[in-house]
């Protein structure tokens, strides 16, 4: 029995059945509070580590700081996530980010409004999510392979389509998502709650989140169960896509410019947070909040080392060694559970 | 049933979040200022994993020790996020001054307003940063002198324009300043020496060929630095160019000068090729002055930048305001002058201070070094 963070519940079943269904949802209730609560106190752990090490991170402040550094990385990590538990992988966020940071400093400057800009962006981004789906479903190429060529593809057309200049925003109240809303919180953190509960319950209340975690469990068994398998595949990557993108509007707002220089390393980051969060490369397991305490113990260990000014060399490798540690204790807890 | 554990795991979360914003609230305000007169400046680095880069930064913290100021410095990777990330531990942090070698001209804007809203003085370096003091070369004239040492150069192997290619291993997204040492080194030579014709503006970031002379490649690398970027792209563009054309290659730095001088004597084309590089760190230098295809080195003296940022950051602390941009001392290195400037690979002479620079002399940081002719 594998162990979730938040992977909704089984269908209810009936009969004898259901007996051993429920003491095997108790056991599993006890295994997934355990792994969260794993992860949450090593998440305190690390809090109390740099709080006694540096002044300036127990601080208000810091605290926003960290959640808007992570607010990028958190945003393409949903849609990562969905994309992981689905049994598939979207390195082309790396693509769709700076294509989604040029178009919306290039829309807004033309210029456009800010919600009319938005639903470009996303649109970008889900018709590249589209590409993808297609691909993989229709012509089926694997995941991997078919978003590393629009990973490319994404990234070059950034390239070409700003000429490789930095593009400022003509106004600076075009960066909406980097000003502050309230108490010093600014919107690209209140997109990211936002868009983390919408996933969670979408994943754990709606049909299309069983659906996901189906498909990623046994992609046949969950064809044979009648669940339309490349049309929710399809769509899985249309979100990343569009998350990817609006990830992409985001940093152009938290940079009051649209470069196509960022987002190369968003697909590795996004992809560590959810494996760190609990979720498995195989699909069918993990989840948002196990996502977002993955984003945010690599976010928080980042500022952390950087307040201490830990020279950038180690700060690789204790990123390095926190995910293998965190994805290895998963491991080991499993084998000494005797689960598989 | 199926709501029990989520409602759990949703309780469990709430707990979780609400320790987390509480350890945080609990948290003081300690600025980081140490007394009135002694300084501590914050510093982000363009890209420690480049060695001549890195020692910018370990100058300036070893030598801020020597006259009191402390210096906190951070790694910008050339990444904007993290340049970005970087910026807000300085506001979070509250130095004297803060002193950013970003290597990303797009957070420019963001980072001016965080400095700004923060009230903290603070110096771009070879980047505009809106609001900020700028130190920098002048890159142009690394491009405007290299040609003129080259031209003489070509006109004596008897290479003419029809039978020699440019490949110039410049620094897309670095932006038009950083890339105008190499543009310039172009449109000027084509003046001179009658190539096809095109200006520093028509060499964009995303020029790969333009006309019968002109190469561009990436030089600086994505990811793995510019050593390993650079052989990467020479590698790739050498084959298309015909063995019998003669190369004039034009690097970045020094690191993209190495990679590329590698990925010319494995196509063993040297014989053919004349290679000018900007930085001169050591092994630049010792290039310099053992292989006769390696025609010019631009020295910007890094080893000095620190004295320079320091008196800076003083500068801009007291309240005395630098003129729109500080030059960082510089001069192109030939076969003819090296020894003018150099002892092996170690610099022995600086440039006077040029005259737009002399406010920092009041600061009174150079004359504690001593190695700044006009400041001593």
């Amino acid at each position: 029995m594998n162990k979730q963070l938040d992977t909704p519940a089984a269908p209810n079943l009936t009969g004898e059945v259901r007996g051993a269904t429920t003491r095997l949802r108790r056991s599993q209730i006890f295994d997934r509070s355990i792994q969260f609560l794993g992860i949450g106190a090593f998440y305190v752990v690390i809090l109390i580590f740099f709080s006694v090490s540096t002044p300036n991170f127990m601080q208000y402040s810091n605290a926003i700081n960290i959640l808007s550094n992570v607010s990028v990385i958190g945003i393409v990590a949903i849609g990562q996530a969905i994309a992981i538990v689905s049994g598939g992988f979207d390195l082309s966020v790396s693509g769709t980010l700076p294509l989604g940071a040029v178009a919306y400093a290039a829309l807004v400057n033309r210029p456009m409004s800010f919600l009319e800009a938005t639903v470009l962006v996303l649109v970008l981004g889900a018709g590249i999510g589209l590409g993808n789906g297609l691909i993989i479903t229709k012509i089926g190429i694997n995941p991997l392979i078919t978003t590393l060529g629009t990973l490319s593809i994404g990234a070059g057309l950034a390239f070409t389509f700003t000429n490789g200049i930095t593009t400022p925003l003509k106004d600076l109240n075009s960066g909406i998502w980097g000003n502050t809303a309230f108490a010093g919180i600014t919107y690209d953190v209140i997109a990211l709650i936002g868009l983390a509960i919408v996933a969670v319950l979408v994943l754990r209340y709606t049909v299309f989140g069983l659906a996901v975690y189906a498909i990623g469990g046994n992609r046949e068994a969950a064809r044979l169960a009648g669940i339309r398998v490349d049309l929710i595949s399809t769509v899985v990557y249309m979100i990343s896509g569009a998350l990817g993108a609006f990830a992409g509007e985001v940093v152009t707002s938290q940079l009051l410019a649209g470069t196509a220089t960022v987002g190369g390393t968003a697909a590795l980051a996004s992809i560590a947070a959810v494996i760190l969060g609990g979720a498995a490369l195989t699909g069918g397991e993990g989840g948002i909040i196990g996502t977002m305490l993955g984003v945010l113990v690599l976010g928080t260990i980042a500022d952390g080392m950087a307040l201490l000014h830990v020279a950038s060399f180690y700060q690789q490798i204790a990123t390095g060694a926190v995910l293998l540690l965190a994805v290895g204790f998963g491991r080991l807890r499993q084998l000494l559970g005797g689960t598989s | 049933m199926s709501a029990r554990p989520s409602l759990r795991r949703a309780r469990l979360g709430g707990y979780l979040i609400l320790a987390v914003f509480g350890i945080f609230a609990c948290g003081g305000n300690t600025p980081a200022t140490t007394g009135s007169d002694k300084y501590t400046f914050d510093y982000a680095n363009v890209f420690d994993k480049s060695p001549t880069f890195k020692s910018v930064g370990d100058n300036l913290v070893s030598q801020g020790t020597q006259v009191g100021i402390t210096v906190r410095r951070s790694d910008n990777n050339s990444d904007c996020a993290t340049v970005l990330s970087n910026a807000k531990v300085m506001v979070q942090e509250k130095p004297d001054v803060a002193i950013d070698w970003m290597g990303c001209e797009g957070a420019g804007p963001a980072v001016g307003k965080l400095f700004g809203d923060a009230k903290i003085p603070c110096i771009a370096v070879n980047q505009v940063i809106p609001g900020c003091s700028f130190f920098n070369l002048v890159n142009k004239d690394f491009g405007v002198q290299g040609a003129s040492i080259v031209y003489p150069l070509v006109q004596k192997a008897g290479w003419t324009p029809n039978d020699t290619t440019l490949i110039l291993a410049a620094a897309p997204g670095a932006g038009a300043e950083v890339n105008s040492n190499s543009r310039f080194f172009y449109e000027d030579l084509a003046k001179m020496w009658g190539l096809d014709m095109y200006t520093a503006d028509q060499i964009t970031d995303t020029t790969t060929t333009l006309g019968k002379n002109l190469i561009q490649v990436a030089g600086q690398g994505t990811g793995n630095g510019p050593l390993e970027g650079s052989y990467t792209a020479l590698k790739g563009v050498l084959p298309s160019i015909p063995a019998s054309r003669h190369l004039i290659v034009f690097t970045i730095n020094d690191d993209s000068g190495l990679g590329a001088w590698r990925a010319i004597t494995e196509s063993h084309r040297e014989n053919n090729t004349m290679i000018l590089s900007a930085g001169a760190d050591a092994d630049g230098v010792n290039q310099l002055r053992t292989n006769p295809h390696w025609v010019a080195e631009f020295s910007v003296f890094f080893e000095y930048w620190s004295e320079y940022l320091l008196a800076m950051g003083v500068a801009v602390k007291k309240g005395i305001k630098p003129p729109t941009q500080t030059y960082c001392p510089q001069v192109v290195l030939s076969k003819d002058n090296v020894d003018q400037y150099y002892t092996g690979t170690t610099p022995k002479a600086v440039p006077p201070i040029p005259d737009q620079d002399k406010y920092l002399i009041q600061t009174g940081i150079l004359q504690k070094f001593g190695n700044i002719p006009g400041a001593q």
